[in-house]
């Protein structure tokens, strides 16, 4: 048990792991949770306007999605942009040749003066040629 | 293969003394919770009766190794494996854990005459660090110290809504609808916007109350539990459990946890007359727990 609730310290404090996961026994203590995270993923065409959608709208992607908000990490938002990008059609009005970066964002709910905001709390970008 | 096989189903040369029995019915109940809660995902859904059902029927399956080593493996692959890439909530690690505990218990049994007392403080032991590192873990937020998450819970989570409205004074209309624009927020496609809590002076009292009742409990069960029999502390630790799950279980049930817990306390409980009672009162709560699956509040509804 020691074993992974130092884990989960550490996974929490380096690497934005949800602290309530990973066997630490920290549950019920923050705002910040995988549950109440959201996943962005931003498209920037050349003209540099901003096409996003959450992936929490997203069915298909259900599984990628949740294991990005528990620990993000760069292998987990390659796998979710290569299959953006295969689907693409599906979820932007946009060409595939219009593209000019990617965007992947883990956001969570943070608490300041009465309101709840999105704070980024990590970030994967790719341009695409 | 088929003599392997064997050694390993037949029943080692222990007499069935009180506690050997009583381990059996603690093996007997493990299944039966696996059965019952460990049945989230398809594969498990699918697999789980498989294995649990034939040794819940027969003694000699549930106290071979040969079952347990498979349901470690079976589960602890996951737990340990993939525990950081899918959503596996801190019970499922316990059940883990635990299933490693009646492993190396049906190998310690051979070998020391004090294998049933070391397994029952193995249980106890087991209870106190999870309250311990919990009490430890809301220690490590600041946001949980000065009330800030149990506000947010209150108005967040409809498993509080009626406690809200009764002891936080807030109009129930409204803190569905701050719940509804919550749930807008976790569906944005903006990543600027923001939504406004209901707030109000008794709702921070009663959030600040919460945070350091929840503190005190837990770490009153951690201590408790922790504390060498000849302490006075250890006395009360079934009272303290007692508390907790009556003022938490209403409001709050995680039933998975719940059945564990109910489980370790009713290992826990020690031979002496004046703890036999709460040997009764843990397996009712044990038995009572599956049937917070039944959803009685669509019952309600349809029968009015």
């Amino acid at each position: 048990m020691t074993i992974f609730f130092v884990r989960n310290i550490y996974l929490s404090k380096t690497q934005q792991m949800d602290s309530w996961m990973g066997g630490g026994m920290r549950m019920f203590a923050e705002i910040d949770k995988s549950l109440n995270r959201i996943v962005f993923v931003k498209i920037f065409d050349k003209n540099d306007q901003v096409h996003a959608i959450n992936l929490n709208e997203i069915e298909k992607f259900k599984n990628v999605n949740m294991s990005l908000r528990v620990l993000p990490n760069e292998k987990k938002s390659k796998i979710l942009q290569k299959r953006i990008l295969s689907d693409f059609n599906d979820f932007f009005d946009l060409k595939k040749e219009d593209i000019s970066s990617i965007v992947i964002s883990v956001n969570k709910l943070s608490y300041n003066e009465s309101s709840l905001i999105l704070n980024e709390i990590w970030r994967y970008e790719e341009q695409v040629k | 293969m088929k003599s392997k096989l064997n050694n390993c189903l037949l029943k080692e040369n222990i007499l069935p003394t009180s506690d050997y029995k009583f381990f059996d019915l603690i093996l007997v109940m493990t299944l039966l919770m696996f059965l019952y809660i460990t049945n989230d995902l398809p594969f498990y859904a699918i697999f789980i009766p498989l294995f649990t059902i034939p040794a819940i029927l027969f003694e000699r399956i549930r106290q071979s190794y040969f079952i347990w080593v498979f349901i470690f493996l079976y589960f602890g692959w996951f737990y340990i494996f993939k525990g950081t890439e899918r959503y596996v909530p801190n019970h499922k690690y316990l059940y883990f854990l635990f299933i490693l505990l009646i492993i190396i218990t049906l190998y310690a049994r051979k070998k020391s005459k004090e294998w049933f007392y070391i397994f029952r403080s193995s249980c106890q032991y087991m209870i106190g660090f999870i309250f311990l590192l919990a009490t430890i873990g809301k220690f490590l937020a600041p946001e949980f110290l000065n009330g800030t998450f149990f506000k947010f819970t209150l108005l967040t989570d409809p498993r509080f809504f009626n406690f809200t409205e009764i002891v936080g004074g807030i109009d129930k209309a409204k803190v569905w609808s701050t719940y509804h624009e919550f749930l807008d927020l976790k569906t944005t496609s903006n990543s600027l916007e923001s939504i406004q809590l209901l707030d109000s002076n008794r709702l921070n009292i009663l959030a600040l109350y919460l945070s350091y009742w929840t503190i005190l409990i837990e770490g009153a069960i951690a201590l408790t539990f922790l504390v060498k029999e000849s302490f006075v502390l250890s006395k009360y630790r079934n009272w303290v459990l007692l508390i907790f799950i009556v003022t938490t279980y209403p409001i709050a049930t995680v039933p998975g946890f719940a059945i564990l817990l109910a489980l370790l306390a009713f290992i826990s409980v020690r031979k002496t007359k004046s703890e036999k009672v709460w040997k009764l009162v843990y397996l009712i709560t044990f038995m009572l727990i599956p049937l917070f699956k039944i959803p009685f509040m669509k019952i309600f509804e349809t029968l009015l």
